[in-house]
């Protein structure tokens, strides 16, 4: 069966064609790599005066809940890492010292650009991507992996889970397997490979929920709201939908909901550790609030209109929601599928409404060979 | 009674390409032993707004869904099993053309010229 059989698979399916336009491509992804152990590598190795405290590397953020989303205009896209000691917080008399230990760790190595962050050392290469390590140590009185970690504004430590929060948002993700599962029972193997949809849906959500705000928020980049923030209503959301198109959906109706619903502002905390506040910035930023809501809302009202929408209209107004390029891309690819069923001589279409296909249906016309002419 | 007419025939549906496309009225026209003429009567078909004209029609405009050269068609065939598919197929492609600028469809111009097709 071909995508463009269905409305549902043929939306769901150019979304993730868009998703993957987003993603970091395969030769940038084995860069980060490299560079994640390489500097990993260092931090941990004999020599490194952090070894005596069990350092534990692990990545946070985008790449580790699969929800890359590729630079927009000047912004070079930072990797995430967290550096975790094992420290007593309570015999650490100053908390950022656990910042210039890191620091003078990597100077050492003699390589690297770096830049102090507020809660992390900035890695800087020069093409590419930075790396944020941020550092921290266990808080054994918080839940499961809960940490606290130095923050220069604050001269003081701030509570964090990062490895809570991907394995609650794995949890959120994996809503779908047992829909996935049953329609795997359901359906026989097709004999090709799957194409773009691999991808669990919530993790297309959110790609195209941070794609829109970059799209939304260029001229404004203060109002823009965070991905953690973003990635977090998402999960809250998602319901184990199967559909992309439909889960989008949902999530905008449910953040709407919930803004409406709020007194004052709507907090979002970290769902593994309550005192992390992910949206304690909207504290100082009234207006990046505003920004946020009214932008939620006109998105919702426009993804609206994009399921009422077909022809080059629906494509353009995807293009105005996630972008001209990475849209027509991914309108490509899809055709590309027909062009292919068409070379290999198995292109049909229903006879009554001349939907294209390529399922043996009783009243499907095989199309035969043409070449198309005229100027 | 009117021979010209008795000799002529026109069928006139809808079709709608993949289930995202916009539904198109189509009017093929028919001469016996002539050449089946395809016009596209709503929405109507225009050149892209960068200025591209629409690839692949003759003045009407009308769809050119094959080589005559070719003989990928012939008055024996039914139309039902070829224009009509090619005429879904062409607006597939026409549709992919005005949102990305590219015809993937492949075809050939008059002259010979051939345009580059799609890699498959």
């Amino acid at each position: 069966m071909l995508a463009i059989e269905s409305v549902d698979t043929q939306l769901d399916e150019l979304l993730a064609l868009i998703c993957e336009e987003l993603q970091l491509p395969e030769g940038k992804h084995r860069l980060a790599e490299e560079r994640y152990r390489s500097i990993g590598a260092w931090l941990c190795e004999p020599g490194s005066r952090l070894a005596a405290f069990t350092p534990q590397i692990y990545p946070q953020g985008s790449l580790s809940i699969g929800t890359p989303v590729k630079p927009w205009g000047r912004d070079v896209h930072d990797l995430d890492l967290v550096c975790e000691l094992l420290l007593n917080h309570e015999r650490i008399a100053n908390p950022l010292v656990l910042l210039s230990e890191l620091e003078a760790r990597l100077r050492e190595r003699g390589i690297y650009t770096l830049e102090r962050k507020n809660r992390c050392i900035r890695v800087v290469y020069a093409s590419d991507f930075h790396m944020d390590i941020m550092s921290a140590v266990p808080h054994n009185a918080g839940t499961p992996g809960s940490l606290l970690v130095p923050d220069r504004d604050a001269k003081a430590w701030k509570p964090s889970n990062p490895k809570g929060y991907t394995a609650w948002f794995n949890g959120r993700v994996a809503l779908v397997l047992p829909v996935r599962e049953a329609m795997a029972k359901a359906i026989e193997p097709l004999p090709r490979p799957q194409a773009a949809t691999e991808k669990e849906p919530l993790r297309l959500v959110v790609q195209l929920i941070k794609r829109w705000r970059d799209m939304t928020y260029q001229a404004t980049p203060d109002y823009a709201p965070i991905s953690v923030v973003l990635t977090t209503l998402a999960g809250h959301s998602y319901s184990g939908l199967i559909s992309v198109n439909q889960a989008l959906m949902e999530a905008l109706d449910k953040i709407v909901a919930t803004i409406d619903r709020a007194p004052g502002r709507i907090v979002v905390r970290n769902p593994t550790n309550q005192l992390e506040d992910f949206s304690e910035r909207w504290d100082e930023n009234p207006k990046a609030y505003a920004a946020f809501t009214a932008g939620i809302k006109d998105f919702q009202k426009r993804w609206k209109g994009v399921n009422a929408l077909r022809g080059p209209q629906l494509n353009k107004a995807l293009e105005s929601l996630f972008g001209e390029k990475v849209t027509q891309n991914a309108v490509l690819k899809q055709v590309e599928a027909v062009s292919k069923a068409r070379d290999s001589g198995l292109l049909r279409v229903a006879g009554a409404t001349g939907l294209l296909t390529s399922a043996l249906k009783s009243r499907a016309i095989a199309v035969p060979r043409n070449t198309f002419y005229g100027d | 009674m009117d021979l010209y007419r008795c000799n002529k025939a026109s069928w006139t549906g809808q079709l709608r390409p993949a289930s995202l496309s916009a539904e198109y009225t189509v009017r093929v026209s028919y001469k016996w032993e002539g050449k089946p003429r395809v016009s596209v009567l709503s929405p109507t078909l225009h050149a892209r707004e960068d200025g591209q004209p629409i690839p692949h029609v003759y003045d009407g405009p009308e769809l050119c869904l094959y080589l005559p050269k070719a003989r990928e068609w012939d008055p024996s065939m039914q139309l039902s099993e070829t224009i009509l598919p090619w005429t879904s197929l062409w607006l597939l492609y026409y549709e992919a053309w005005q949102s990305t600028g590219v015809w993937t469809g492949g075809g050939v111009h008059p002259g010979g010229v051939k345009i580059a097709e799609k890699k498959s």
